[in-house]
């Protein structure tokens, strides 16, 4: 099926689903992970790491 | 050739300008060279903008995504429910929803670096075109240096990866954090050598190219790109061309990344800007949701 035949339908199942992994992945993952690289200083990001 | 600027063209800027300054609300990182860590650092920017940043209040995704499958065991840990692993459902979540969406549309009214890119170019200049086959550049840049060198170069067993990403090609965190910080430091604190160095060049490198083409990082280079417009292929807005198309070619003149919408109204590359719309002489085009296939095949 062509990209441009998806009904929207399932175009929006998609954003549902997308919507539904980033909460699990707050709820069930650990976003301290996410945290705790933001925020120290990310010595790759500089350049010197 | 300039083009007028209509309504829809000053609302995007609006919206960058707005989301450039929601994005660094903390500015007392300035004075003193240190990073804001509260907790809205939890969650990532729409866009390429560093969390090193001294004033940066978001977590950069592309940073972000790395960080977690560079973790020893990543894929082991999502087979298993670990929950540092499964963090990587919230980023892959995030830019995925705004993909599903508008596909690239983040890139146009939100993306800092792309507002600069976009700013640079109206730099008086002679204008290159980018080579078309290039912008498959940034397809590769996702999958090796923000996937693949992560999860498998390691310097020790049992060690974590590095954002590769972010050590070797991301000019946004060299301009945003790189050089503040060590400038704020001085170069004692932060022992600058070759790294630095090459991200220091390519960062201007990429400054000088956005001022002679359209938006060149974001077409060549950029991951987050790669990623919305694969994701955008199926998106729920997107633009359409109708059939009284007349194939002038305004359209493209105006487009920041230079695409030809009524010959490519699927591309990869559409960033959702809206400026073709406004400048179709015969208002043959529109945003579009819903169902993909045209009403009307397009002209030209």
């Amino acid at each position: 099926m062509k990209a441009a035949g998806i009904p929207a339908a399932l175009r929006v199942a998609l954003i549902v689903a997308a919507l539904a992994a980033m909460v699990s992945g707050y709820v069930w993952g650990d976003p301290l992970v996410i945290w705790q690289k933001a925020a120290s200083i990310c010595l790759e990001c500089i350049g010197v790491g | 050739m300039m083009a007028p600027r209509g309504v829809g063209d000053r609302l995007r800027i609006l919206s960058q300008s707005a989301s450039f300054l929601l994005a660094n609300l903390s500015l007392k990182g300035w004075a003193g060279g240190s990073i804001f860590t509260g907790r809205s650092k939890m969650f990532c920017i729409p866009g390429l903008h560093c969390y090193s940043c001294p004033s940066s209040v978001l977590a950069c995704p592309v940073g972000s995504l790395q960080s977690i499958v560079a973790a020893d065991g990543f894929l082991a840990g999502i087979a298993t429910g670990r929950a540092d692993a499964l963090a990587v459902l919230a980023v892959l979540g995030f830019l995925l929803a705004i993909g599903f969406v508008a596909g690239r549309v983040a890139c146009g009214w939100v993306c800092p670096f792309g507002f600069l890119q976009d700013l640079l170019h109206r730099v008086p200049s002679r204008k290159l075109p980018v080579p078309a086959p290039w912008r498959h550049g940034k397809y590769l840049v996702l999958l090796l240096f923000v996937l693949v060198l992560p999860m498998t170069l390691r310097s020790a067993p049992g060690a974590g990866g590095d954002p590769w990403f972010c050590k070797a090609v991301c000019p946004a965190g060299t301009l945003w954090a790189g050089w503040p910080l060590v400038a704020l430091h001085g170069s004692d604190t932060f022992e600058t050598g070759f790294l630095f160095t090459w991200k220091s060049a390519v960062l201007v490198l990429i400054l000088l190219w956005a001022v002679v083409s359209k938006r060149p990082f974001c077409r060549v280079l950029c991951p987050l790109g790669a990623f919305w417009g694969l994701s955008g292929r199926v998106s729920l807005f997107r633009m359409r061309v109708a059939d009284s198309c007349v194939a002038c070619g305004r359209c493209r003149t105006v487009c920041p990344v230079d695409i030809a919408i009524f010959r490519e109204q699927e591309s990869p590359e559409c960033i959702r800007c809206g400026r073709c719309i406004g400048v179709c002489p015969v208002g043959a085009v529109r945003h579009s949701a819903g169902r993909g296939a045209p009403q009307e095949e397009a002209g030209g």
